[in-house]
Formats: C-alpha cells, structure tokens, sequence
C-alpha cells in the first residue's frame, strides 16, 4: 500500500479546472518529484493533498484513509507537512515562536527539545538568530526556517513547493543538498519544482504535470528518455539547468 | 501643577478604558477581519449582571468576576451559535450577522428588564477624594487606572508568552499557515472570542462603573469609541489598540478642558475631525502593525 495515492483528482477555481484527473502516488521513503511549468498546477495538487483547496471528485488516501474530505488542520495532524510556496513565515512572531508552532502537535516536550537540537544543528542560523523577528530574516533565511517548521512536527510526509524559488545559485545548492539529506535519513518528500534537472537528479521517481494533466511519469531516467516528446508540453519549462 | 496631574490621571483613566475596549474588538478582528458589532452588547451583559446580582450579598469583587465570566461566555456562545455556521460564507454574512446578534442581545434586555436605564449601586468610595502628597486623586480614577493597568499586564504576559498567545498572534499574521501546522480555526476564534468578552467584561465594569446605569444601549458609545480607537491606532496590531485608546481618551479629555462651554456640545464633532486629520496623514492608523490584511476563514 502507498503512504500517499490521488486517484483522479479534479480541482477547480470557479470556471478554471486547474487538475483534471491526477494521479499520483507516493510511497514510504521515497522522494518524488513533481515538475511541471508555471501554472500547470503543481501547488495546486499540495493544496489538495494539505486540504487547503479541496478536490471537486476524485479520491486522495494517505495510509490508506481517505482524507479529501478532511480540514487543513486534521491532515497535519495525521502527518503531512507542507511548505507552501510563500513560506507561510509567521513575521511578527520570533524565530523561535515560529519553531515552537511547528511542534505545536508534539506532546512529549523532551522529544520536542531533541528535535529543535537537530534542527538547530541543521540550520546553525536559526539558532543565531532565534530571539529575533522572522520577519527580518532574508529568502534563503525564511525558507530554512519553513523547512525547520516542518520537519518539528515530525510529518511522515513532508511536501516542498519550489523551496529553490528565489534563491541565489549557492543557496539553491545548499537546499538541494539539505533535501537530499533529508531523503537519506528516511524522510519521505514530495518535492515540487520547476528546476528540472536538479529536481530529477534526487529524486526516486518523478511526474510531470502539463495544464492539469500527467504528461509523463516514471524514474528519471525514463522522464529523461520521453523529456524530447514532451518538452513540446513542457512549454516554459527549461530542461538544462539554466534558469536565470 | 495641580491641573496637568489632574489632566493627566484623567486622560490615563479614561484612555485605558478606551484602550482595553479597543483591545476587546481587535482580538477577534486580528483573526477573523471582522469588526464584532455585537461586541457593545458583551459590555452592556456585563452591566445587567452587575445589576441583577447587587440585590444579593455577594461582595462587589465576586459580582464583578461574575460578570466578566458572563461576558466571556455570552462572547464565546455568539461565537459558537450565530458567527461560526456563517464562517465560510462571505464577510458581509459575517458582518450581518454581528447586526443581528447585537439586535437581538439589545432586544432580550429591553424585553427582559426595561427599556430605561437602571441603576448600579457604585460604591461610595469611588467618588471620594484620597489625598497624596498635596494633590487630590478620585479614587474612581485610581481604580481604573489600577485595574487596566494589571488587565493589560495581563494580557501582555497571556499574548508574549503563553503558547495560546504565539498561536494567537500567529493566527492573526497567516491563519492559513497556522491550520497547516495542525492548529484547528475553531480552537483558536473560540479563544479569541473568549478573550474578547473578559475584556469587554472588565472596561464594561469600570465603564457602568463611571456611568452609573446599564441600558440596552449602554454598548453602542463603547463600540464606537472601540471602533474609532482601533481605525486610528491602526487596525493590524494590538499595540495600535492600545495607542489609539489611549490617543482618543486623552483627546476627549483635552477638548473637555479647553473647548468654551458653549461648543462643549460639539466635542465629539471636533474630535472625529481629529480623528479625520490624522488619517488623512496616516491612513493606516498611528501604529503600522504587521497583521495580514486579507481575510482567511
Ligand atoms: N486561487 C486561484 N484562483 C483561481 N485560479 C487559480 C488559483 N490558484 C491557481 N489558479 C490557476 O490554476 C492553475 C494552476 O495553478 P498552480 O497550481 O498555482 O500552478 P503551478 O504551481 O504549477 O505554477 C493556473 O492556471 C492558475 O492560474
Ligand atoms: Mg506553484
């Protein structure tokens, strides 16, 4: 049994279907990609599995209950994180407060305490800073800080859209190697990015959404090998990695 | 001398009360964007309770925290009854809705009790004199300024440093994020809502308390003056609460000081056209704040 399966998702925004019949899978310590162009609704697709825009039909299962149905808070509750792609950095709150917030649901304080050590010891800025407003920390600051916040409620799966967005070159490296990371201690992801190339270079298998529907899907390898068929639906999408 | 402390303990005085109603309508605004019409009405609860318990022997402090209670939980019953069925549809269903449960709380005290003002017994000492070091001080003044002062103490501890308080202003920043991270909305309107009544429940005291009677309308000038407070403190911040209570209080009591006896009658005209002025330099209030603007259900 998968840990995350979409059967035929539609989502829509008014008169705009934004999914037209998704699905996707994710299982047990994988780390899969979903890459797509703007606008082919990538973070639509988070938005349905975190609840946040439900799902007009179709079926969303994780751990083998269905929760399509269910609240934004219940979902986390159950064990998926995600990062949306603004961040969701809480500005007028501190560092820490904002950290104390992604262990809301932990009961055991010292389990809580251990894991904000590691996370500490995984973003040393973080403990830099801990006193001071997240709202003065830089891009590349707050999107540490929203992985932070993710991984202290300890999620079973962890969802990131486009944690590479607006960063500069070096820090990209630095998330990518972060998320690696992740992935090798055990931690499953679904990573949603338009940098291809990077996003395939992790990742255990991959999808990739055109407008609304699955264009192609499978290990990198295989998306590589179909990318000349498809890259007439990629549209924006730059395969190389060179993206300004 | 004499003058300016007087000035200043009365402007202090009726400032923290303006302060702690404004504070009362920015907690559930901060969270929901909806300005609590009903809000007036958690005030004048509190006042009928007051009136209805002198009769028994209890001692004033007992039926002030009862009545406090009684407002915190009218707050968290509106809440839970008429606001949240209506929470996902849009902001004018919210704020019609505030309409009504404000006209209809109005309607129960009139049918209730009586359409005319009654009577609380204040307590005598309240409109004596204590003397310190030379000056006259009422004790009126020094109990309100007592009581908002610990009332914002408080609430300062409750928002800084208890976890309903980082969740609270959490909640008023991004509440979508804050549900994302397993925080349910019901938990953290009702907490809010209940806040919203405690305060209304002790300015209304202090306030009845000044005043001397309850009425049915006895909310309506609190939630205007809660109202005004918050727009030119600035509405995305509860220091903005605090700076415009405190702003408008000393401004009436400054008018009452300085305005000729025959335009005292225009004090509040003059005071909205402060009020307006100072938007017009400051359209977001005296204090910017960081609250979200847009209304997340
Ligand atoms: N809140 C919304 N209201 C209306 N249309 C939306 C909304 N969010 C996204 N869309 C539309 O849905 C489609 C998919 O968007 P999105 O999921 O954000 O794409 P992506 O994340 O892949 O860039 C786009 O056409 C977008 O314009
Ligand atoms: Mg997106």
């Amino acid at each position: 049994m998968s840990l995350l399966e979409l059967s035929n998702v539609h989502v829509r925004y008014g008169a705009i279907t934004a999914l037209k019949g998704l699905d996707l899978r994710v299982e047990q310590g994988e780390l899969v990609a979903l890459v797509g162009s703007n606008g082919a609704g990538k973070t639509t697709t988070l938005s349905a599995i975190a609840g946040v825009h439900k799902a007009s039909t179709g079926s969303i299962v994780f751990d083998g209950k269905p929760i399509h149905a269910k609240r934004s808070a219940d979902i986390a509750r159950r064990g998926i994180a995600l990062v949306p792609e603004d961040r969701g950095i809480f500005p007028s709150l501190t560092i820490e407060e904002n950290l104390r917030l992604g262990s809301y649901l932990v009961r055991d304080k010292k389990t809580v305490a251990d894991e904000l050590d590691r996370v500490f010891d995984r973003f040393p800025i973080l403990k830099e800073r801990a006193g001071q407003g997240a709202g003065t920390l830089s891009g590349g600051e707050q999107q540490q800080l929203a992985i932070a916040r993710a991984l202290l409620s300890q999620p079973r799966l962890l969802m990131l859209d486009e944690p590479s967005l607006g960063l500069s070159p070096t820090l990209v490296d630095r998330m990518f190697e972060i998320i690696q990371q992740l992935h090798e201690e055990g931690v499953t992801i679904l990573l949603v990015e338009q940098n291809v190339t990077r996003a395939l270079a992790l990742a255990n298998r991959a999808y990739v959404l055109t407008t609304g529907s699955l264009t192609a899907s499978g290990t990198p390898q295989e998306i590589m090998d179909s990318i000349d068929i498809t890259a007439a639906y990629l549209g924006g999408v730059q395969v190389a990695g060179t993206e300004g | 001398m004499d003058g300016v402390l007087q000035f200043i303990l009365n402007s202090l005085s009726l400032g923290s009360v303006y302060a702690l109603f404004a504070l009362g309508l920015i907690m559930v605004f901060g969270i929901l964007k909806l300005v609590n019409f009903a809000y007036g009405e958690l005030i004048m609860v509190a006042g009928y309770t007051w009136f209805v318990l002198q009769g028994t022997l209890l001692p004033l402090v007992v039926v002030v925290l009862v009545a406090i209670v009684v407002a915190a939980f009218t707050s968290v019953v509106t809440e839970r009854v008429a606001f949240r069925p209506v929470r996902s549809n849009s902001m004018n269903a919210m704020l019609i809705t505030s309409f009504a449960v404000s006209t209809l709380l109005q309607n129960s005290a009139l049918v209730f009790v009586s359409p005319r003002a009654r009577a609380v017994d204040v307590p005598v000492f309240f409109h004596t004199n204590i003397n310190l070091g030379g000056v006259q001080i009422s004790v009126s003044n020094v109990v309100v300024i007592l009581v908002s002062t610990l009332t914002l103490i408080g609430l300062l501890v409750l928002m800084q440093k208890t976890r309903l308080g980082i969740t609270l202003r959490a909640a008023a920043d991004d509440f979508r994020m804050l549900q994302l991270l397993g925080v349910r909305a019901d938990q953290v309107i009702v907490s809010a809502f209940a806040i919203s009544g405690v305060l209304a429940g002790i300015a209304g005291f202090l306030w009845i308390s000044r005043i001397g009677s309850v009425s049915p309308t006895v909310g309506m000038a609190p939630l205007l003056i809660a109202l005004i407070a918050i727009v030119v403190g600035g509405m995305n911040s509860l220091s903005g609460a605090i700076v415009g209570g405190f702003f408008l209080g000393t401004l009436t009591i400054a008018l009452q000081l300085l305005l000729p006896q025959d335009m005292l009658a225009f004090r509040d005209a003059v005071i909205f056209a402060v009020v307006i002025l100072v938007l017009v330099f400051r359209p977001q209030g005296i204090v910017k704040g960081r609250f979200a603007t847009e209304r997340i259900g």
